[in-house]
């Protein structure tokens, strides 16, 4: 006996429902609903165990944890605090070139951090410095929070997103970055630009010369260096993986062991600060993309895009792009990468990677056009209400929307070009 | 509309509660750092005044109390420096 698809249909809506209202958290609601198409999937024989075994990608699960615990080895060293003083420091205390600097520090640190790690300690920074010059805060923490929710889109362990559309694109970490990268660069640029232009009469003050010892802000010198040693070892292998051919999951789950194995701190620390919530929501909500595939919804989507396309795959990243975006505004941005990436995958395109690149730009860009869009734009609220500053939605909204529609007509250009060029 | 902005507030608050350790502890480190250095001290309530139990424990949010603080901080630090020079 055959289940109506009509059922997975509504346990993928039911998921994301409970996941969006945050009826229950989110590892616990995509856990829920992959019970339930593990119930339905097998009793109605749309899959068998075996199937539903393999539709755990422990590739990505490698990748994403091995990733996390390098990234916060380095991160708990201060490294990326350390980094961000001796900038600030060199541009000196005007409010404008603070400015400049803190969103491109933010967009930067985005590459290697996840975006919850990154946005703690660009605020934190942004607010003592903002604090210690007198100056008001809020341009400087919101600006930061969009470039960092921008910073992830140019390299491949930038984002999870990333991880999910860049291991299933069959991309390695170097063509990850030859096609996303000039189009980050540009967009930081851009963001800045339009952020500055927006906040220019809010950044006053005295520029006073800011005189302090970075070094006072580290703990442990020694574990500092050997952390950004195996960080910039893992970026070696990494953007060498393919001469070497060892899987970039492989060199992540090594150095993150010698990460644990040989760093100062408590091995248990660090384990107790990844990302568990993230790691189980892909975990699951892949599975339930997996029994949806099944039942061949996403393939008629995929045909329904390379049919109103024509077959062009420039105008079906397009496509992909605008869809991508705007799912991202309401829905977590790893649900996006997770539902797309089966449908790309399926699409009958001879070359895919204008496609591919569309749907990194897509999750990355849209994350930041409404305050519940992202954990960026929250994290950033919650520490801004946590210093006792409250601020106006209604602008924050107005900031994200215009710089989230400007990043994404500009991807589309860039794909246009950059992809026209090549087909 | 009001309640939409309120649920996004509470929201925001939550999400960033469950990293204000991480927060909190960079915070510090910047502080350490930056040069504006902190102290935390304790006060005992007063004897005789235990009646006055949460008047006292409301002194902690009370801008009033924390000004005249500083201000006490400023005098202390400003005659302890007119010492050291009165001594030269």
């Amino acid at each position: 006996m055959e289940a109506s698809p009509i059922i997975y249909i509504f346990i993928y809506i039911l998921t994301l429902l409970l996941a969006i209202t945050e009826i229950l958290p989110v590892s616990v609601a995509s856990m829920l609903g992959a019970l339930l198409m593990a119930w339905f999937g097998l009793n109605y024989g749309l899959f068998t165990y075996e199937e539903a075994i393999s539709f755990i990608d422990l590739q990505l699960l490698m990748l994403l944890i091995g990733v996390m615990i390098v990234v916060e080895v380095a991160n708990r060293s201060g490294i990326f605090r350390i980094l961000g003083l001796y900038a600030i420091r060199l541009v000196g205390g005007s409010p404008t070139k603070l400015f400049f600097i803190i969103s491109i520090l933010s967009a930067a640190s985005s590459l290697f951090l996840s975006d919850s790690a990154a946005v703690l300690i660009v605020s934190a920074i942004a607010l003592t410095i903002s604090r210690y010059l007198e100056y008001n805060p809020v341009p400087y923490v919101v600006a930061a929070a969009i470039m960092i929710n921008l910073g992830g889109t140019g390299t491949l362990i930038g984002s999870v997103s990333n991880m999910i559309i860049g291991l299933n694109a069959g991309f390695s970490f170097m063509e990850f970055s030859q096609y996303l990268l000039p189009c980050e660069l540009l967009l930081w640029f851009i963001t800045t630009g339009v952020l500055y232009l927006y906040y220019r009469g809010e950044l006053k003050g005295v520029g006073r010369r800011l005189e302090y010892d970075v070094w006072r802000s580290i703990e442990d010198r020694t574990a500092l260096y050997w952390s950004s040693l195996l960080l910039l070892t893992m970026i070696t292998l990494f953007i060498f993986s393919d001469s070497i051919r060892v899987g970039i999951e492989a060199i992540a789950t090594g150095l993150a062991v010698i990460a644990l194995a040989t760093s100062r701190y408590d091995p248990g620390e660090i384990l107790s600060r990844i990302d568990w919530e993230t790691i189980f929501f892909v975990a699951s909500f892949l599975f339930i993309i997996r029994g949806l595939e099944k039942t061949g919804i996403l393939s008629r989507f995929a045909r329904a895009i390379v049919g109103i396309a024509h077959g062009d795959p420039i105008l079906a990243a397009v496509y992909i792009l605008a869809i991508s975006g705007a799912t991202s505004i309401v829905m977590a941005n790893v649900a996006v990468a997770l539902t797309f990436t089966s449908a790309v995958k399926l699409m009958n395109l001879a070359d895919k990677r204008a496609v591919w690149s569309a749907l990194v730009l897509g999750t990355n860009l849209g994350g930041a056009t409404l305050p519940v869009s992202s954990i960026v734009l929250m994290m950033a609220l919650g520490a801004l209400k946590h210093e006792g500053i409250i601020v106006d939605l209604s602008e924050l909204t107005r900031v994200g929307v215009i710089t989230s529609l400007i990043q994404l007509c500009f991807a589309a250009l860039y794909l246009i070009i950059a992809f026209g060029l090549v087909y | 509309m009001t309640s939409i902005s309120e649920w996004i507030k509470k929201k925001c608050g939550e999400r960033f509660r469950s990293h204000e350790g991480i927060y909190e502890k960079e915070k510090e480190l910047l502080e350490e750092a930056i040069g504006r250095s902190k102290i935390t001290i304790t006060i005992e309530m007063p004897r005789g005044y235990e009646n006055q139990r949460g008047d006292f424990e409301e002194l902690r949010n009370d801008k009033d109390f924390l000004n005249d603080v500083k201000q006490l901080v400023k005098e202390h630090l400003d005659r302890k420096k007119a010492g050291r020079e009165g001594q030269k």
